[in-house]
């Protein structure tokens, strides 16, 4: 007894040329209508878009696969090669930074900022003066700006003669 | 004793040709394409793709399988993965067009046959054919051009559709039911 599932299921195999029909299974097909359909449908499928296919300019195709294929490879490189020279880059720049913060020899002549970080500024004027000297400096900078202008502001009439004399002289050049 | 002639060369298999690409040998896709453009083409157009393109998507779909082949790890037939590749190529390009789908009903796409009267028989049928896959839900027309035009197993059917082989057969019934209703 032959099941018509069983036949449908087997019919692409046959026409793939992969199995055949047993005799029992062809008469079956010539007695019933139902599968002698599914075998006109199922037999036609290998055959569509068979001119399509024929029309296919192979050489064409493969020399414009090859080509893409080799442009996308160059791109891919590129991108790669831009990624780790610029991750490259990147590393050398902090090392550099931080390596140059890091060591940098102090010079003589210069004092450290108060903050005690590793960022020092060079004064070299302020090597000769003593502690008491320096503490004033320091004093001055804090002091607000209308502080150090606290005395009454000196006029013409405080100067004596001679000063006058060179303050008069200097004006006319 | 006549000489014995010598064993005809092995012919390669996909993955020697995936290895010989991959190892910088060119002449492997060459071979692939060779191989495996005719039966791709076949399937789009069967898809229902516009005929016009099918050219161009026959070569995307080679090329995205070259691009990606380092992911191909051969668990599955460099074809069934290729027709994979072009389901989605022809998907995408259905859904580009709204869904209009266009088969060719040309008589060049129509295959040719000896006896006139057989050739109009089966042009007639496979016009029909071609026709009524347009009508199908696309698992089903897919399910059916990979079992009865590419003559693929249930189970790579299954793997290339993201199904169970279960299900990829109770699809080729209904397709070969429903095709039977619209080519008789």
């Amino acid at each position: 007894m032959i099941d018509c599932e069983s036949l449908v299921d087997k019919m692409p195999l046959v026409a793939h040329r992969q199995a055949a029909w047993t005799p029992e299974e062809s008469a079956h097909l010539s007695d019933c209508a139902e599968c002698a359909a599914s075998w006109r449908v199922v037999s036609s499928a290998p055959r569509l878009g068979e001119m399509t296919a024929q029309r296919l300019d192979l050489p064409r195709l493969t020399v414009q696969l090859h080509d893409r294929l080799a442009r996308d490879r160059r791109t891919r490189r590129w991108k790669r090669t831009g990624w780790i020279t610029g991750l490259a880059a990147a590393a050398v720049l902090t090392v550099m930074v931080w390596d140059g913060t890091r060591h940098r020899p102090v010079a003589p002549g210069t004092v450290a900022s108060a903050s005690g970080s590793a960022l020092e500024v060079p004064l070299a004027e302020l090597e000769g003066l003593d502690g008491d000297q320096l503490q004033a400096v320091l004093e001055a900078l804090d002091a607000p700006l209308g502080a150090t202008g606290g005395g009454p502001s000196p006029s013409f009439g405080d100067l004596d003669d001679s000063q006058l004399e060179r303050v008069l002289r200097s004006l006319e050049g | 004793m006549p000489p014995s002639a010598p064993p005809p060369p092995a012919v390669p298999t996909d993955a020697d040709l995936v290895s010989a690409y991959r190892g910088g040998d060119e002449s492997g896709a060459s071979r692939l394409v060779a191989r495996h453009a005719a039966s791709l083409a076949r399937f789009i157009a069967g898809t229902g793709a516009d005929p016009g393109e099918i050219d161009d998507l026959v070569q995307e779909a080679f090329f995205r399988a070259f691009r990606a082949l380092e992911s191909w790890r051969g668990e599955s037939a460099f074809r069934s993965w290729l027709l994979t590749i072009g389901s989605n190529l022809a998907r995408d390009q259905y859904r580009r067009r709204k869904g209009r789908t266009v088969i060719s009903i040309d008589e060049q796409d129509v295959a040719t046959h000896h006896d006139p009267a057989a050739t109009l028989d089966a042009n007639e049928v496979e016009r029909n054919l071609a026709d009524g896959l347009t009508r199908l839900p696309r698992l089903q027309r897919e399910v059916f051009l990979l079992r009865a035009q590419q003559g693929m197993a249930y189970e790579e059917i299954a793997r290339s559709l993201d199904t169970t082989p279960g299900a990829a057969r109770v699809h080729y019934h209904h397709a070969v039911k429903r095709l039977k209703e619209l080519v008789a």
